[in-house]
């Protein structure tokens, strides 16, 4: 197998788990130790990725992803991150903000889905749900200083309060207003509005796909 | 003389033959009425399948199909030896665990109980459905079959290889088990909705209950119509051998399932809430939950009245579970362990030739006490500890995919099934 398409299989199953200042610090790892390694490697990799990162992680299911990826279709992984990962080896971390990566345009998906929800409840619902949010974010594990941004983001609006969320962290805080819903639409209709805001999102045609944030 | 020979060896040979033949048709009847009661198990799985979500459904069918399963080795490894070995002190049975070398009946007879364990294991699955991690219900099932069950069934039906149980010693009646069946299913049941809580938005903010309904209430009929049909065996099955009382007890069965639909439908019309086709079709299961202790003890009338007055509690009794906001996704409380509870001392107001005997009915109401306070505690201190360790219930992340993304990576209805609450491509992510 290229490297490349190494890179892109080890990359997207790294992508669902970390944010992107997280993912080109492994990346770089993975290449410099561990690309030309037998595929047993993996399992060793996975152990520096936890020690480094210090945080739980549920190794086993990360593992299967990237197995997955590596044995699955080209057609399923992301581009090939190269680019920008030279660019964080430059230390030119702007650049590598400046290329769209897998969290930015999730991040992009994540504000349509969020207003195709709340486009679908009242004045009363919708700060209802956003004070529920902003009142449970304990629960998403995030730094004391990130959960003030998001609690600021639900509670006055903006478009910065979830930039530096990674996917699966999109994916907890959306889980989150699901939470909501259910507590003030019941679970019948909040399954239908969270079903109808992913098929508004969709047909906008959106780069990432709201699926993968559910 | 040698028409005299041939008629004395005919004359000496035809009661064993006799014999041989009877047990025979003993054992085929109790091998139908295995199947019988097995076959409740689908019933079980479809009726729980249409009153839940379609994004849970295999979740669904995988538990009924595996707590049988798993169960049923508990079951013949343990349970069978607790519950019907010689059973010396009246708490439980000491022999026959993983019977390998028993008499033919032996084998007959382990086959039909191991399937009410399956029938006592599952009922705790409707209850605690869209919320339970599977390997932890898994986990619940084997204690249920493998212990709570069989030691609450030693006290009733134990002694059958020396000794007697201590609620049998006392007159306690249950025919096929209305309290050893279905109120220790029931308990065990509550104990786990009590750990798990409720499903996400089952009950609003200021506490009013919300209804989830399921997604198919065909499979909800089907189901029920294959409980009742199963109940004959389980009814039947439990007289244990072919006599002249079969026809008393089906009848039993089936008076008791149609009053407790029209009980259910009359409990629903009495407070002007609309007739449900899930609380009449469960009406009818709380009728043939209220026969099962007297089905062989009572007079048809009195069926009758049992499995009216059966359809009543169970409508009443899933408003009450409401008003408690405990969420019992398919009324399995109500239906097996309230309806459970009143057959019980239906049984012994109603015992022919016998009628209204409150001291017998004292103790029917002693048994269907001590079956709560022996099951519910146990399972709730199991759940409890389950919760803490393995984990009981998914996260609710899992809860909004569903658990058949969650649990399982498959779906009841891949094009069908429109609604958007999972990444259908993402199946690597599940776990």
């Amino acid at each position: 197998m290229r490297l490349s398409l190494r890179r892109r299989a080890i990359y997207t199953g790294l992508a669902g788990h970390f944010s992107d200042e997280e993912v080109w610090p492994l990346l770089a790892l993975w290449e410099n130790k561990y690309a030309e390694q037998p595929p047993f490697a993996l399992n060793e990799f996975l152990a520096e990725v936890v020690l480094r990162t210090e945080r739980k992680l549920e190794r086993a299911r990360l593992y299967r992803e990237l197995v997955g990826a590596l044995t699955g279709p080209p057609s399923q992984l992301l581009p090939d991150p190269e680019e920008q990962l030279a660019a964080w080896r430059q230390g030119r971390n702007e650049a590598v903000r400046q290329v769209a990566t897998p969290d930015s345009a999730a991040q992009t998906t994540f504000l349509a889905l969020n207003q195709a929800l709340l486009e679908q409840l009242d004045g009363a619902q919708q700060a209802a749900l956003r004070r529920f949010a902003a009142g449970n974010l304990s629960g998403m594990g995030v730094s004391a200083e990130l959960s003030t941004r998001l609690r600021i983001w639900l509670e006055q609006g903006g478009s910065d309060g979830i930039a530096n969320l990674g996917l699966e962290q999109l994916r907890k805080l959306l889980n989150l207003l699901y939470i909501g819903l259910c507590e003030f639409l019941g679970p019948v209709r909040a399954d239908r509005v969270l079903s109808q805001a992913v098929n508004r999102v969709e047909q906008q045609g959106v780069e990432f796909s709201p699926r993968r944030l559910l | 003389m040698k028409t005299l020979v041939l008629l004395l060896v005919a004359v000496s040979f035809a009661p064993q033959a006799h014999a041989a033949s009877e047990e025979a048709a003993n054992t085929a009847w109790l091998v139908l009425a295995s199947v019988l009661v097995f076959f409740m198990q689908a019933g079980f799985a479809l009726l729980e399948r249409g009153m839940s979500r379609a994004k849970n459904a295999v979740n669904v069918m995988m538990k009924n199909y595996m707590d049988c399963c798993v169960g049923g080795i508990v079951f013949w490894l343990f349970g069978f030896g607790l519950m019907f070995g010689a059973n010396v002190t009246g708490w439980f049975g000491m022999s026959h665990f993983a019977l390998n070398d028993g008499e033919p009946w032996d084998y007959t007879f382990l086959l039909f109980q191991m399937m009410f364990a399956a029938t006592a294991a599952t009922i705790a699955s409707g209850a605690m459905a869209e919320r339970t991690r599977y390997g932890a219900y898994l986990v619940g099932a084997v204690l249920i079959s493998g212990v709570i069950y069989p030691i609450f069934g030693s006290w009733v039906w134990g002694g059958l290889y020396g000794g007697q149980g201590w609620l049998a010693k006392l007159g306690f009646i249950d025919f096929a088990g209305s309290t050893v069946v279905h109120s220790i299913g029931a308990w065990c049941a509550l104990a786990g909705i009590l750990v798990l809580g409720p499903r996400l938005g089952r009950f609003a903010p200021d506490g009013k209950a919300r209804l989830i309904p399921g997604h198919n209430l065909g499979l909800v009929a089907l189901g029920g119509f294959i409980l009742w049909v199963g109940w004959f065996g389980f009814n039947a099955g439990s007289n244990l051998e072919v006599s002249s009382s079969l026809g008393l007890i089906a009848l039993n069965t089936h008076l008791a399932a149609v009053a407790g639909a029209l009980g259910a439908l009359l409990a629903q019309r009495s407070t002007a809430s609309p007739v449900l086709l899930t609380t009449t079709v469960n009406g009818s299961i709380g009728g043939l939950v209220g026969i099962t202790a007297g089905c062989a003890s009572m007079a048809p009338g009195f069926a009758l009245l049992s499995g009216l007055v059966a359809g009543f509690v169970v409508v009443y009794g899933m408003r009450l579970l409401d008003r408690l906001q405990l969420d019992d996704v398919v009324g399995a409380i109500p239906v097996h362990g309230f309806a459970g509870i009143w057959g019980t001392l239906a049984a012994g107001l109603f015992y022919q030739g016998d009628l209204f005997n409150w001291e017998r009915v004292a103790v029917q109401a002693l048994g269907a006490a001590a079956a709560f306070l022996w099951a519910f505690p146990v399972a709730l201190v199991f759940y409890f500890l389950l919760a803490k360790t393995m984990g009981l219930r998914v996260s609710t992340q899992h809860e909004q995919r569903g658990l058949d993304f969650a649990e399982h990576a498959e779906v009841g209805y891949p094009e069908f099934n429109l609604t958007q609450t999972f990444d259908s491509e993402q199946w690597s992510r599940r776990g």
